[in-house]
Formats: C-alpha cells, sequence, structure tokens
C-alpha cells in the first residue's frame, strides 16, 4: 500500500515571495523520511503541495512514477496530519476516524468497524465514544493520526504533529509511530524543526533552508558528514574550525587532523562535533585548550574551550561531556578527537 | 467565579440595571397591557369603557386565516433564506476571489431597509416591471406581485434575509472552517461532501439561531406584505395596521387581537425554539 | 459549474438593485423597453428640495436622540449583567433581549393610547419606543466587549492579587485596587451568538420601527 514520492524541480512563490526554490527529493516506499528546517524555510508548504492543498509554481510531484498535476486532494491517496488536530468538532471520536470510509460511501457500521481498530492501535478504542471536545491534546493528536491511518493512506505527511505536546507526551507518540511504522509500512514524510525528533523518527532526513534543499541522506551523515557549514549548524554542530587542508590532512589550531578522501587541498573548515571530542589532562591530547565557559544540558555539559595554535587567531571548540565535567573556567586542558579522522567542508 | 461579591457590590449592580431595565418593562408593559385592555373594550380611543370580547370572537375565523396565512408566509420565507444563505456562506468559503465578490455584494444589502427592499423587488417583479421587460414581456407573466402566492413578498424577505443568515454563518464558522476543510479534503471528502459533511454541520448552530431570528422577523414585519401581497387574505400585520388606521374607531379592539396574536406566536416561536436548540445540543 | 453557481448568486444578490438603479437616472421608461431611453440626473434633485432636506434633518435628529438614551443605558445593563449574581444577571439579560421578539408595529399599537392619557409628547414616545427597540443591541455590544476586555486581563488581574496576597505588597497601594473581579463567565453558545448577529439587524429593525412608530405614536399630529 505504500508507495513513492518525488518532487521534481518543484518551485512555489507567493508574489515576489519565493517559499521553495526548485526542491527535488526522492522518498522511497515504506521510509521515512525527514524535512528539517526552521520556521520559514517552506517545509509546510512543500507537504501542503504534496497533499494537494496548494499548487507548485513549477515542478512536479510524483507518486509512483505519475504525475500528480490536477489531480485534486481527496484523489491523490496522501494522508496529511497538520500541526493543529482538526479534529471535526460535530462528530465523536469514533465517527473522526470513521470519516474517510463514510466520505467513500461506506455504510455507518462497516465505517465505524473499520475505525475502531485503528483507533486500538492509537490506544484510544476506551474513547470511541466520546466527544470531540472533552478530549486532552495529546488525545486529539492520536485521534488526528488514527484518522489519517484509517484513509489507508499510500504515503502519510506529518506537519509538525508533535510540536505542541509536552516531552513526555512526545516520547509516547515517538513510540506509537515506530509500532504503525512497523505494523501498517505506510511511506512517511515528517516535517520538523527539531532535530531530535528527526533523528529519532526518520530514516533520512532532507535539510531545508530558505526554501532549498541543502543535504539529504541517512541521520548518521548528516550529522557526521555535513555537506555545508549550514547542514552543520542546523544539526546542531557547535564546532567549524578554520585551516588548510594539504594532501588529505587538515592543519589548524586542533594540530593535524586526516580528513575525507579526495578533499581538494586549500582554505576548508574541519567540523567536529562536540560530541566526538574528548577532555583529557593537560599536556595530553592532540591540542591544548583554555576552558572559558561551561553550560549544563541536565545530564550532559557543554565545555567551551578557547584553543590557541602555534600560528594564526584562537579558535573555539566546544566538547559535550555526560556527568560532571571535572573542570572549572581558566583551567588549562587537553582536547583529542574520538575518532582519528575527521570532516571538512569548504563553506 | 468572582461575580457577586457581597451586598454592596450587588447593590450597585442592581442600580445600574434599573435605567436599562426600566424603560424596556415599562414600555412593553404599558403596551401589551393597553393592547389587552383595548382589545377587551377596556381603554376606548372615545367614549367610555364596556367589556367586550367581541373583537376575539366575533371574527375568529378571520383571525385565524390571518395567523395561518403569517405562518406559511414566514415559514416559507425561512426556509429560503436559510438555503440560500447557507449557499452564498459555503460559496464564499469554497471559491477564493469570486467568492470575496459574492460575500462582499451579500454583505452590502445588509444595511438596505426592507421598505427599499420591498420597492425594488416591486420594480423587478411587478406587471411590466423589469423581469418582465428583460424577459421579452410574454404573454403568460404571472402575477408574482399582489398575486395568490406572495411570490414577490416571501421573495424580498429570502433576498434580505438571506444575506443576513450567510453573514451570520460566516461571522461564526470562517475562522475554523478552512483548516477542517483542509483536513477532510486529505482524508479523501469530495467538493460537495466538504460542503454537506463538513461545513453544513458546523453552520448548524448558527443557522437554527438565526432562522429563528429571520422567522420571527417576518413574521412581525409589516411593509413587504402590505406592498407587495394581494389586498385580501390579510397576513396578520397587516390586518392589524389596516384596523388600527381605520376610521372606524370600533375597529380598534380587533386591531389589538390582531397585534396581540401575532405577539403571541412570535413568543410561543421563540420558546419552541431555544427548546429545540437546546435539546439538540443535550443530545449531542 | 462552479463559475455558474458563482453567476447565479451574484445575479440573486445584484438583480433587485438593478431596476432601482436605472429608474434613478431614466426620464422616462415605458413599458416594453429594457432599457430606459435617454438618462438624466434629474431626478437628484428632489435630494436638495427642502422637504426632502427636512425630513433628512428629522430622521437624523430621532437616529442621535435615540442612540444618546440608548447607547448610555445599554452600557449601563451590560455592567448590570456582568456584576449581578448568576440568576438575576439572566433575568435582566432576558428582560434586555425582549423587545427583539414583539413586532415593532405591535408594540407601537399597543401604547399609542397610553402615551395620549399620560399626557406624553409625541416625540418623547418616538425616542422612548426606538430605544427600547434599540437596547437589545447596545446591551449586547457593550456585553461582548466588557467580555473580551475581561477575559484578556484575567490573568494580569489574578497575578497582581496573588502579588497583594502573598508575596511583597505593591507599596502604598491599598488591597482592593489589585482585588478587582477579572473573571467573567462564559456567554452560552447559543445566545451569545444571538447577541452577536443581532448587531446586523440593527439597520433593519430600526427603520421598520421607525416607519411604524412614526405613523402610529405620531397618530395624533
Amino acid at each position: 500500500m505504500s508507495s513513492s514520492l518525488e518532487f521534481i524541480g518543484t518551485s512555489r512563490s507567493f508574489g515576489e515571495a519565493t517559499v521553495l526554490h526548485e526542491v527535488s527529493l526522492i522518498v522511497e516506499p515504506s521510509r521515512c523520511v525527514a524535512l528539517l528546517g526552521g520556521s520559514g524555510s517552506g517545509k509546510s508548504t512543500l507537504l501542503r503541495i504534496a497533499a494537494g492543498l496548494d499548487d507548485p509554481s513549477s515542478g512536479q510531484v510524483l507518486v509512483d512514477g505519475g504525475d500528480l498535476d490536477g489531480v485534486p486532494s481527496e484523489k491523490r491517496g496522501i494522508a496529511l496530519v497538520f500541526q493543529k488536530p482538526l479534529i471535526f468538532p460535530h462528530l465523536n471520536v469514533v465517527d473522526n476516524v470513521a470519516f474517510s470510509a463514510r466520505m467513500a460511501g461506506q455504510s455507518r457500521q462497516a465505517a465505524r468497524r473499520h475505525a475502531m481498530a485503528y483507533l486500538e492501535l492509537v490506544h484510544l478504542a476506551d474513547f470511541a465514544g466520546r466527544s470531540a471536545g472533552r478530549l486532552s491534546g495529546g488525545q486529539e493528536q492520536r485521534v488526528a493520526l488514527a484518522r489519517a491511518l484509517a484513509r489507508n493512506p499510500r504515503i502519510l505527511l506529518l506537519d509538525e504533529p508533535f510540536s505542541s505536546l509536552d516531552s513526555r507526551l512526545r516520547e509516547n507518540m515517538y513510540s506509537l509511530v515506530e509500532d504503525i511504522r512497523s505494523e501498517l509500512a505506510p511511506t512517511i514524510v515528517l516535517v520538523t524543526h527539531d532535530r531530535r525528533e528527526a533523528s529519532i523518527l526518520a530514516d533520512s532526513i532532507a535539510v531545508l533552508d530558505d526554501g532549498r534543499i541543502l543535504q539529504h541522506g541517512p541521520v548518521a551523515q548528516l550529522h557526521y558528514q555535513p555537506a555545508t557549514l549550514a547542514v552543520n549548524r542546523i544539526l546542531g554542530g557547535l564546532n567549524a574550525i578554520s585551516g588548510q587542508v594539504d594532501g588529505g590532512i587538515h592543519h589548524s589550531v586542533l594540530g593535524r587532523v586526516r580528513v575525507q578522501p579526495g578533499m581538494v587541498d586549500g582554505p576548508a573548515f574541519l567540523v567536529m562535533r562536540q560530541e566526538a571530542v574528548r577532555i583529557l589532562p593537560a599536556g595530553e591530547g592532540t591540542a591544548v585548550g583554555n576552558v572559558a565557559g561551561l553550560k549544563s544540558l541536565g545530564a550532559h555539559t557543554l565545555v567551551r574551550t578557547e584553543v590557541a595554535g602555534n600560528d594564526g587567531l584562537p579558535e573555539t571548540l566546544t566538547v559535550e561531556v555526560s556527568g560532571d565535567p571535572g573542570v572549572s573556567v581558566g583551567q588549562m586542558i587537553g582536547l583529542q578527537p574520538v575518532n582519528g579522522s575527521g570532516w571538512a567542508v569548504i563553506r | 467565579m468572582s461575580r457577586g461579591q457581597g451586598p454592596t457590590t450587588t447593590g450597585r449592580a442592581v442600580l445600574f440595571a434599573l435605567p436599562a431595565v426600566f424603560p424596556v418593562v415599562a414600555v412593553l408593559g404599558v403596551s401589551l397591557a393597553a393592547a389587552v385592555l383595548q382589545s377587551l373594550g377596556l381603554m376606548p380611543f372615545i367614549g367610555p369603557p364596556s367589556f367586550s370580547v367581541e373583537a376575539w370572537t366575533g371574527n375568529t375565523g378571520e383571525l385565524v386565516r390571518a395567523t395561518g396565512l403569517s405562518l406559511n408566509i414566514a415559514a416559507t420565507a425561512t426556509v429560503l433564506s436559510v438555503c440560500i444563505g447557507f449557499l452564498i456562506a459555503a460559496y464564499v468559503l469554497a471559491s477564493p476571489r469570486m467568492g470575496w465578490i459574492v460575500g462582499a455584494l451579500s454583505a452590502a444589502t445588509i444595511p438596505i431597509p426592507h421598505l427599499i427592499g420591498a420597492g425594488a423587488i416591486g420594480l423587478l417583479l411587478s406587471d411590466s416591471g423589469f423581469l418582465e421587460r428583460v424577459l421579452g414581456m410574454p404573454a403568460a407573466f404571472p402575477a408574482l406581485v399582489g398575486g395568490p402566492w406572495w411570490i414577490a413578498a416571501i421573495t424580498e424577505y429570502a433576498w434580505k434575509e438571506s444575506a443576513f443568515v450567510a453573514l451570520v454563518v460566516l461571522g461564526s464558522i470562517a475562522r475554523s472552517v478552512g483548516d477542517l476543510c483542509d483536513a477532510a479534503a486529505t482524508l479523501g471528502a469530495t467538493a460537495r461532501q466538504r460542503v454537506f459533511r463538513v461545513v453544513l454541520p458546523l453552520a448548524m448552530p448558527s443557522l437554527a439561531v438565526s432562522a429563528l431570528i429571520v422567522f420571527v422577523y417576518t413574521l412581525g414585519s409589516y411593509e413587504p406584505v402590505w406592498l407587495l401581497g394581494p389586498t385580501s387574505p390579510e397576513p396578520l400585520p397587516v390586518r392589524a395596521v389596516r384596523l388600527f388606521g381605520s376610521v372606524d374607531l370600533t375597529a380598534r379592539p380587533e386591531a389589538m387581537a390582531s397585534a396581540l396574536v401575532s405577539v403571541a406566536v412570535g413568543a410561543g416561536v421563540i420558546l419552541i425554539g431555544i427548546l429545540v436548540v437546546r435539546r439538540s445540543r443535550e443530545f449531542r | 459549474m462552479r463559475v455558474i453557481a458563482g453567476l447565479l448568486l451574484v445575479l440573486w444578490i445584484v438583480l433587485p438593485v438593478v431596476p432601482v438603479l436605472l429608474w434613478s437616472v431614466a426620464v422616462q421608461w415605458a413599458a416594453p423597453a429594457v432599457l430606459p431611453p435617454s438618462y438624466s440626473l434629474q431626478s437628484f434633485s428632489a435630494l436638495a428640495a427642502t422637504d426632502t432636506v427636512r425630513a433628512a434633518g428629522a430622521s437624523s435628529l430621532l437616529g442621535v436622540g435615540v442612540a444618546t438614551v440608548a447607547t448610555p443605558l445599554g452600557y449601563l445593563g451590560a455592567l448590570a449583567i456582568q456584576r449581578l449574581p448568576r440568576v438575576p444577571a439572566r433575568l435582566v439579560e432576558l428582560t434586555l433581549l425582549a423587545p427583539l421578539a414583539i413586532p415593532p408595529f405591535a408594540l407601537v399599537m399597543g401604547i399609542n393610547v397610553a402615551f395620549l392619557r399620560f399626557y406624553l409628547l409625541p416625540s418623547v414616545g418616538v425616542v422612548l419606543v426606538l430605544a427600547v427597540t434599540a437596547l437589545p443591541y447596545t446591551a449586547f455590544m457593550f456585553r461582548s466587549a466588557l467580555a473580551t476586555y475581561d477575559s484578556r486581563f484575567e490573568e494580569v488581574a489574578r497575578s497582581l492579587r496573588n502579588l497583594v496576597a502573598n508575596g511583597p505588597p505593591c507599596p502604598g497601594a491599598p488591597a482592593r485596587w489589585c482585588n478587582r473581579p477579572g473573571i467573567l463567565p462564559r456567554v452560552p453558545g447559543g445566545l451569545g451568538r444571538l447577541h452577536r448577529h443581532a448587531a446586523y439587524r440593527r439597520g433593519a429593525v430600526a427603520d421598520a420601527s421607525h416607519a411604524a412608530g412614526v405613523r402610529c405614536v405620531g397618530y395624533r399630529e
């Protein structure tokens, strides 16, 4: 039942403002792709175009290779769960979930029977007869999810559906999505501004910034091998050390670090995730840093260090440490990359 | 809840209420009491009072017929206004550009008084009126103004009140309905299904309330039926006003009886309407 | 299909106004002609006639008079509904809505003789009756305005109150300043909607009652 979804050069402008610039993206059947970007990056517009609620200014949307141009929303077989639950207030819970079956001409009884299976899937079978107004936020969003799934969609689009839930509810929804994936295996496109959510739910992440896709790849690749500084920043990478690549080796205040093969010689930034640097006693490691600040993240702590090299200006390197870092501001420490090699980007 | 903060605040609130409540109670009370007394001959325009139920019993048939006619006209006009009003609202919601024009035009007719509306419908539908001329003066053009079916009068009510119904419906659901229709579309609802399975049920409460208002208003409205209807039979307001203005001052009690019947019918309809609306809300 | 529906709706809305507009600029317009044979703006000169001006003046004066009476009374009524305990508030609310339910012609027909008996000036009578029919609108406009105002400041009011009760007191401020009740009951759905939309009817009802009122109350003149 799941299909592939493909955008080919999809653009959208509203008057002067261009929201999407020739976006191309392939989502394979039964895969989950997260569109990650800040507000105004055009990610919701892309979903609305796929769902047929908005038309692209140019470009194509293909499902299983077939062009969707001119196909109205209701005929696309693509379900969309919105940021707001948008539960129909005139229908109770089970009739909300039964809505699509009713629209397809099924009898009330058959539609409700069909709906109950999906309410069980989202653990809300006991709430079937409840009126729409008497649900909590998390319950509403689960009903919205069940309602979309009950449509048996070829493709499921999720437009930041969990952003208004508290963190505990959000974790529940994540495991619910996992259940749904293992049980129904729909093709999913998830729009989110939360890189953690994208990493948990998706097989691959497409980073969208200012209406352009900067990089699309598996979760680990985006974290450890970003294409640009912008991708690194959007995925929460804090470190970009300027330096020179010479014969596959990056030279900087951190010393000599081997980078990916095929990197041309010249100025480049060494991208090193804060989780991938280790703090050592002074005198050990490949570089020496001066602790400039500490910031608690709860169980983790960010240690900001000033690293001065033999030549050039000092650079800031941030290290994420689990538990108590055991250092204090002003202390000199040793620094060492966890892996022997690093990743360099030109811009 | 922090209302009714002790006797002083309540006392002051009662003082606030009095200037507004007193004129209403006085005008309504005096008006209704005077109408009852006059209908029973106890408060004649001239001459000594003498009790009589003649105004109520003397011509019961005509009173009942006038009531039935008024109810019929009001019911037909209400049904038409609600249907057309809902269509206007649904169209405004469904069509972004053209809908805006329809909505603006419709809202623009709201300030037109019914008296002017009646004149306009008269010019449009009368014998050799604008419509008949546009159609090329067909010999079989029916008597719409002054004809036996009250078509011109009912059209006038439907024309004015459908714009009112559309405005009420749009005002109450316009904000929420767009997103819900998007959701319905992604769930497979066609445009027609979105109108009748989403917009209509959402509009139901505002349609019910506006239907009640339209019904009571048309029931007690005078000018359109007087201008556009036949001289006989008469609906309640026309009969009441004609008898009231009659040179024969003895017709006054009958005028009062007609007026009181229309007040009673209106009040009854409102009560039934409130009960029905409340019952359907509980049922849900 | 959708375009045809749109055109039909436009036709329904606009068609009755067309003959009025055409007649206003027609010189002569005899039966079979679909459009007037010649146009002129002469009819509009009637607007400058003494009678028309005097009538417009009288209407405006009446409007101003009714607004002057009905607006402050409506405000007081709305305040009272806000502050009274539940049941009396409901009673006041229903009383102020009652004029909507009574056909204007019935209202003025009944009161006509009573005004004669009380030797009330006709103009005062007309203003009084029209003010009563306008009160439901003014009262409920103020009512909804007060409701949105207070729900917006409800939080602020409550936090101020808490500050007075628990935290450091507002320096030099008597407690009652911060103690103002800020919470309002919600208007029940149907009734609230009725109030809000009743405003749209104002023009229509006021006009009808105006016509009937002048005709009936002014009978003595």
